[in-house]
């Protein structure tokens, strides 16, 4: 600080005189200073200097031939050095990779797979999957999309007769703990009683079914949905009073599960535990720092601040803070209600079809136990049936069976065994053991006990190689495996015969925790279940006449931009003369369906007003039977309803043609309706409508502009050349041509052709959605494909009510009292001129789906 | 859907549009299959094409099988008699056919509407019908069996969930 010039160190013998005072000015003005080049320093090392890394170093640490070996420099300096290398090009940093021996070795085979799990999670079956399935990045995770075989046909057929197996791990759980009301008048908040029943409904309360509820954000019914989550209730034991704590586990789609966690802790006003204020009492003043920890453990925070009150002493307190949690708890300020994410802890894995059952009963055989022998007896029972859709529906049973590695067979085989009691149906349909559903799973202590109990596959394998004298007979240290506890989840698949096959897409959810989940999938694909992935999610549900994700949820909205994004981006790769030039064809939005404008189009009222730019899906289960009950009767729709929803359908096509996504769903005329009987009776497949191509006005203007392009182009490369030549004649050196420099006027060349290729944005002007081409529009198809089961072309859709009203408004006069058909409309698809006609039904399960 | 076959005459499943007043939903479940069920038994339905399922049938006895058993329940009995009637007249006397009737009990879940309540259960019966189809050649030696009227209890009794070994 001082301003004599002296030797630094005393030590080395020079003078050191401390001044008596410092001026603070002075002072001040030093300190910035040395700030300033404390600040400068720091960004120097980053990328924004000129300087390579090891020349910031201080002198004293520079090494000669530094730039060479980045080993001479310090450890922390490597990586920056390395790639700064690398970037300039003149020096092979990056060595070779390292041979394969190396890499495969346990530990670095590890450290890689650790390192790429960074980014995305990754499932238990991840390496499995991985080496037979296409996988994509989905909602955070690394997913299994479709099996790298031919198998999209063999997986509807896993579904619908036999057993197909998927693993969907990746919804998370969250468990929820408290009092019953509080639980209640929260949860009230966020789910509306008109789309079901709610999370503490008496059916679900004891714990013997799953539910499912719609979660929207706080207060904002209908609009603002975020996702469908199930929900399962821990059963209690009689001897528990009432007043006790209960506990929910409510399973997370991955794509909305931050919001809607985000909207429970706003709900319950929960904090997170990770960071906690706890008061200090006098004996942990003076008492060493371990006692403070194991306290503050077990007590929560507002008993301690009570028991305290009464002393007059000023409270004082300390701050805890975990470094890392791996499951993040939240809890309100009084201590009662609790919020414990369960990440990785369980996983989840789907079997649907009728052989589910075979699959299952193969593979799970009950450890004897005493005290769980009618858990036991019904498990096994119920699995005998012939199909799952045969026991109540969403039930849940609890069930202790032995290590699966014990059930596998030799070979990969179908589950066919042949059963020699047939228990009778209905009397396990009715009557449940009251302990069915109860499981250790939901206590923590038995999951960690279970975590650290797990024999691996290679001690089990050593074992067997030591113990085994016949190869696969049974060893005597089998015995002595830890069971595994598991919860099976009954799905009823489809319960209205007069929308789909019964019992389509009926299966079992199985429960199983962390660590078991490779050992649990093995067994059950060596008994023949059929693993699919993503797209047997998407097709088992369009199947059924559904979809999975609605459009008006968190999930639904990234889904159709991702595809919106994928669709143009695929177009505009096409070669001009083989885009489909939609402006011709009279379609405003191809490449994603425009929700929101269709409902404004079709609003009756005429006013912007504020919910002027929402939408939501119909839920309301009631307003949907109305509806479709006056559809069943041709009459005109009730007045209630609303006119921001739209509502879900599933068309067949009646006869030829096919069906994509985002396909417009029109009404027909009476024009039409005559046509038909024409066509019907000639037995004519044409289509009944075939739009008027339009002009489009843009064709001149895109020629226009590549022409004036080209020639701004070309203008430009020939200034550049007179120019080098000028130079040229000067200069005794070779002069090179100027870079060209026109990456931005190219890039907005091609944003003006795009904008030019494709229709003007419906958000532009009111009725462009709803008169786009010759018949009104008044719906979008959001998924569509062949279906099996109906050996049609099926496709799930949304309408208006005011569309549906007109529908039914203008129908021709029927004959007499005869058995209505379903209801009519004409389809056309985005890349095609033809209308055609589909029949379709309103989904009413549109809250609790059947799959 | 059903293309050029004539329109058939039956009960009509009994319809749950009338009982909305009530506190509860029925769902059907899917009706009870004996545990042994093969190819050789088929279940007819009213939605499957008509015309497919005496495609299937005829498939099934060409191949060799000595009999087929159909089960019908409900809407569908007049279907199955007609598929019956129909494969034993075009098979030129060949074919031939025993029927036995049945009472099924069915179970049908009432789903509560509100909070408060519970599943409930009702219970209901529904007449089935078990048709024999088996081959009448000259040439196939019938052994015969101990007793005819065995067989068709055990038939009978098969339906109705008890054991029974296949012969």
């Amino acid at each position: 600080m001082s301003t004599q010039k002296l030797e630094y160190d005393a030590a080395v013998g020079g003078r050191v005189t401390l001044p008596s005072h410092v001026t603070t000015y002075h002072y001040a003005a030093e300190a910035l200073q040395e700030i300033r080049n404390l600040v400068a320093d720091c960004q120097e090392t980053t990328q924004r200097s000129s300087k390579l890394i090891f020349q910031t170093l201080p002198k004293h640490m520079r090494r000669r031939a530094m730039s060479h070996h980045p080993k001479r420099l310090p450890c922390k300096y490597r990586q920056a050095h390395k790639s700064q290398m690398s970037k300039s090009g003149n020096q092979p940093v990056n060595g070779k990779r390292p041979s394969r021996k190396y890499r495969r070795r346990p530990k670095n085979l590890m450290r890689e797979y650790v390192r790429r799990q960074r980014r995305h999670v990754w499932l238990e079956t991840h390496i499995w999957h991985a080496k037979r399935f296409h996988m994509v990045d989905r909602w955070g995770h690394r997913l299994p999309y479709a099996s790298c075989d031919k198998t999209y046909r063999a997986c509807y057929r896993a579904s619908a007769e036999r057993c197909l197996l998927q693993d969907i791990s990746f919804y998370g759980c969250v468990e929820l703990r408290g009092p019953l009301n509080v639980l209640r008048e929260g949860f009230a908040r966020l789910t509306s009683p008109q789309c079901g029943l709610g999370i503490t409904a008496r059916t679900f309360l004891s714990g013997r079914r799953e539910g499912s509820v719609e979660i929207f954000e706080d207060g904002r019914y209908p609009h603002g949905a975020l996702q469908r989550a199930s929900f399962m209730w821990r059963p209690r034991r009689e001897e528990e009073e009432e007043q006790a704590d209960h506990t929910l586990w409510l399973w997370l789609h991955p794509s909305g599960a931050q919001a809607v966690i985000n909207q429970l802790l706003s709900v319950f006003q929960l904090k997170s535990t990770r960071q906690q204020k706890l008061p200090l009492s006098k004996e942990n003043m003076d008492v060493d720092k371990t006692e403070p920890v194991e306290l503050s453990k077990e007590t929560p925070p507002g008993k301690e601040c009570s028991k305290k009150k009464p002393e007059p002493k000023p409270l004082r307190f300390w701050t805890k803070t975990k470094a890392f949690d791996l499951q993040p708890s939240y809890s309100n300020s009084d201590g009662t209600l609790h919020l414990v994410l369960l990440q990785r802890e369980l996983n989840r894995f789907r079997l649907t079809g009728p052989r589910a059952q075979k699959v299952l009963l193969a593979s799970l055989r009950p450890h004897q136990e005493v005290e769980l022998q009618d858990q036991a007896n019904y498990c096994q029972a119920a699995l005998q049936l012939s199909s799952p859709a045969e026991l109540l529906s969403n039930l849940v049973m609890g069930h202790l069976v032995v290590d699966p590695r014990l059930q596998r067979p030799k070979k990969r085989t179908k589950a066919d065994a042949k059963v020699e009691q047939p228990p009778s149906a209905g009397d396990l349909l009715v009557n449940q053991p009251k302990s069915l559903p109860e499981s250790p799973l939901w206590s923590k202590e038995a999951r960690e006990r279970l975590a650290k109990g797990i024999m691996s596959t290679h001690t089990y394998d050593q074992l067997r190689q030591q113990h085994a004298v016949v190869p696969g007979a049974p060893c005597a240290f089998e015995q002595q495996m830890q069971p595994l506890p598991i919860i099976l989840i009954q799905r009823p698949g489809s319960q209205d015969s007069r929308y789909k096959r019964l019992a389509y897409g009926c299966g079992w959810d199985v429960i199983a925790p962390a660590g078991y989940g490779m050992i649990l999938w093995l067994t059950l694909t060596m008994w023949g279940a059929r693993p699919g992935g993503l797209r047997e999610l998407d097709s088992v549900a369009r199947e059924s006449g559904a979809e999975i994700h609605l459009p008006d949820t968190l999930a639904g909205v990234q889904k159709a931009a991702a595809s919106a994004d994928e669709l143009r981006a695929r177009y505009f790769r096409m070669p001009p003369n083989k885009r489909t030039n939609y402006r011709k064809l009279a379609v405003v939005s191809p490449f994603t369906a425009p929700w929101k404008q269709l409902v404004r189009d079709w609003r009756a009222s005429s006013t912007p007003a504020s919910e002027g730019s929402s939408f939501y899906v119909l839920r309301h289960r009631q307003q949907l039977e109305e509806i479709a009950e006056s559809i069943r009767r041709r009459s005109p729709l009730p007045q209630a309803a609303p006119e921001n929803a739209i509502i879900q359908i599933q068309l067949q096509l009646l006869s030829r043609g096919h069906v994509k996504d985002n396909a417009l769903i029109c009404l027909p005329t009476a024009a039409d309706h005559k046509q038909r009987w024409r066509q019907l009776k000639h037995n004519d497949q044409a289509p009944v409508h075939v739009e008027p191509p339009q002009p489009d006005l843009n064709e001149q203007l895109r020629k226009d502009l590549r022409q004036s392009h080209k020639l701004k182009l070309k203008r430009l490369r020939s200034r550049r050349v007179r120019e080098k030549r000028r130079l040229q004649e000067t200069a005794s050196k070779r002069v090179h041509i100027r870079p060209a420099n026109t990456v931005h006027l190219v890039r907005a060349q091609l944003q003006e052709m795009c904008r030019l290729w494709l229709p003007t944005d419906p958000a532009e002007m009111r009725d462009s959605v709803r008169r786009q081409c010759s018949r009104q529009v008044f719906g979008y198809v959001s998924t569509a494909g062949f279906s099996f089961t109906e050996a049609l072309v099926c496709a799930v859709g949304y309408v208006t009510p005011g569309g549906l009203q007109q529908l039914i408004g203008e129908l021709p006069e029927g004959k007499g009292n005869r058995k209505q058909p379903p209801l009519m409309c004409l389809v056309r698809d985005p890349d095609s001129r033809d209308y055609r006609w589909a029949s379709f039904q309103v989904n009413l399960n549109v809250a609790s789906p059947a799959f | 859907m059903m293309g050029s076959n004539p329109p058939e005459h039956g009960t009509k499943p009994r319809s749950t549009r009338h009982q909305r007043q009530q506190n509860h939903r029925v769902v059907r479940k899917q009706p009870l299959r004996p545990a042994v069920s093969d190819r050789h038994n088929i279940y007819i339905t009213s939605k499957t094409d008509f015309k497919a399922q005496q495609r299937r049938c005829e498939e099934l006895l060409n191949s060799g099988a000595r009999e087929i058993f159909l089960h019908c329940m409900g809407y569908s009995v007049t279907r199955g008699l007609n598929l019956a009637l129909r494969l034993v007249q075009n098979s030129e006397g060949a074919l031939s056919y025993a029927i036995n009737t049945s009472t099924v009990h069915l179970v049908d879940e009432l789903h509560p509407l509100c909070d408060a309540e519970d599943v409930t259960f009702r219970q209901r019966n529904n007449s089935a019908l078990h048709i024999k189809i088996f081959n009448r050649s000259l040439f196939d030696i019938v052994v015969p069996q101990p007793s005819q009227s065995q067989t068709q209890t055990q038939s009978l009794g098969q339906f109705r969930g008890k054991a029974k070994a296949r012969q």
